[in-house]
């Protein structure tokens, strides 16, 4: 028996592991198909129904697009994406600022280990707090209206800001901090010449690809109520208004798309 | 004039990287200290500007015992000294007139300095240290687009800004090229005669140490094995610093 027939002997075997594997995930399935209720009569007509959806979405409403005409809703799409657009703006406004404080917060280079982890546990909570639910709790204090829209993103961009800023701050060049406490400089004084001009561009970079993220979100929290496009979309759909439906869908593929591009052009310009 | 008096320094993983220093510099000297990596220079320096406490003795700067100070007075005690080092630690996005503007923060209080309002005498103080040291031109570039012979001319014109008496410089040549380390070495050499600003400086370059300093400190182990003039320094003084005789391109250490 030569050197590579011994090794291949001692090639350890998972086939138990694989075979115990496979049987579980299909019996999750089979578990998971057995508790809904399909109607299989759906599928028969599932054909006919995107017709007419894709019917609806091909008949534009310019009026109701750019707001001239009347429908059920007072304001056109264009005036609503603007609403959502300044909601996301806002949002990622306020969420910008506070985050700051907590990317300090998190940041070892600054407050040390320990405080450290104090700062990162409360942006994992922030984090881990599905927005929509905290949008649905603010709905009821703050009414169903853009502000709700605009605290719900601001709380919750807090969360991945806060720890991207925290990352920033502790991947930058400590060096200038030594030259600072050598000529003097007290914290503040170290934080304003030799921090922010390090962290500068990328709090900037990472705030803009949360304003994407934000334009989206706040689109989906217009639904439950948060000002912007959102509610049109939904009564839409429940009213199986399928021209009104795609009009809306057209602004929010252009709204997306543009802040999509504009920001990643402000992004490249970074750094 | 900087007075060490019996200093020790015990690191808390219990390496002893000074023991019983005693010296005195005095205003106006060119210091070279030379001696093996881990021998104790950059502690040496280090602890003159508290950069690093010292665990036991006194040191004096201009008759102040700075063993004990903390807080506005250390600072204040630090503006008052030039600091070099060898990576330049400059804020590489920042532009170079801003960073050896940061050689005036300690003058002025906390919020004028945080919105950066600095008066005009400081900034024209600024610029007129980039112009000292050759460099007026690329003020208002970034720090990051200058060569590192260049960079370092700016830690040179901020430590300037700082209008120190003192100026310590650690390893300040070690990361330049042969021709460039000549040059910064000449611009030491031109601030110390030309403002009397002491230089005490780290170097691993001893015929550099031999050419620009006027006053040679070898350490060995913590301890100071050698201290006099320069021109005096012989074959069996290196022996003693480095444990062996020095091979004639080692002396040049290039």
């Amino acid at each position: 028996m030569n050197r590579a027939e011994e090794a291949l002997k001692r090639k350890p075997k998972r086939w138990v592991m694989n075979l115990i594997f496979f049987v579980a995930m299909i019996v999750a399935i089979v578990f998971s198909f057995s508790g809904s209720k399909i109607n299989w009569s759906r599928f028969r007509s599932i054909g006919h129904s995107l017709r007419v959806m894709l019917a609806g979405f091909a008949d534009l409403q310019w009026d109701f697009f750019f707001g001239t005409g009347i429908f059920q809703f007072k304001e056109g799409v264009v005036y609503l994406t603007l609403v959502t657009l300044a909601i996301a703006f806002i949002g990622t406004f306020i969420g910008a600022v506070l985050a700051i404080p907590f990317g300090f917060l998190a940041s070892q280079n600054i407050v040390g280990k320990h405080v450290a982890r104090i700062g990162e546990a409360i942006l994992v909570i922030i984090r881990v707090f599905p927005e929509i639910i905290l949008a649905l709790i603010l709905v009821k204090g703050f009414g169903m209206n853009a502000l709700t829209g605009v605290l719900t993103i601001g709380l919750h961009s807090i969360g991945m800001l806060g720890k991207l800023f925290a990352e920033a701050i502790d991947n930058m060049d400590k060096s200038p901090l030594e030259a600072l406490d050598a000529v003097g400089a007290n914290i503040w004084q170290k934080i304003r010449y030799g921090v922010i001009p390090q962290v500068a561009a990328d709090i900037s970079s990472i705030t803009l690809y949360r304003l994407d993220i934000n334009v989206r979100s706040a689109t989906v929290l217009g639904i439950i109520g948060a000002g912007g496009l959102g509610a049109s979309l939904i009564l839409a759909a429940e009213s199986w208004s399928w021209n009104i439906l795609g009009t809306i869908l057209l602004a929010i593929v252009v709204m997306v798309l543009v802040v999509d591009v504009i920001s990643s052009y402000l992004r490249g310009k970074l750094v | 004039m900087i007075k060490f008096v019996d200093v020790s320094k015990t690191y808390p993983n219990g390496v002893q990287a000074l023991k019983n220093v005693n010296l005195e510099i005095h205003d106006g000297e060119f210091v070279g200290i030379i001696g093996l990596s881990g021998a104790g220079k950059s502690t040496l320096l280090r602890s003159i500007n508290k950069m690093i406490s010292i665990t036991s003795g006194q040191l004096y700067i201009d008759d102040v015992e700075i063993s004990s100070i903390k807080g506005a007075e250390l600072r204040l005690l630090r503006r008052s000294i030039g600091m070099i080092f060898q990576s330049f630690n400059l804020v590489k996005r920042m532009s170079v007139f801003n960073n050896v503007l940061t050689g005036r923060v300690a003058y002025h209080p906390t919020f004028k300095t945080v919105f950066g309002l600095f008066p005009k005498e400081d900034k024209l103080m600024a610029l007129e240290s980039l112009d000292t040291m050759g460099i007026l031109e690329k003020a208002f570039t970034r720090a990051d687009q200058l060569s590192g012979g260049q960079q370092q001319r700016v830690a040179l014109a901020r430590a300037l800004t700082q209008r120190p008496k003192l100026i310590l410089a650690d390893e300040p040549v070690a990361s330049l090229d042969p021709i460039t380390t000549v040059q910064v070495m000449d611009d030491f050499h031109r601030i110390n005669k030309n403002f009397g600003i002491t230089v005490v400086a780290n170097m691993h370059h001893v015929d550099l140490a031999l050419k620009y300093a006027t006053r040679i400190i070898g350490i060995k182990d913590g301890e100071v094995v050698y201290d006099g003039p320069s021109a005096h320094i012989s074959d069996d003084t290196l022996v003693s610093i480095y444990g062996r005789s020095l091979r004639h391109d080692e002396v040049l250490g290039e």
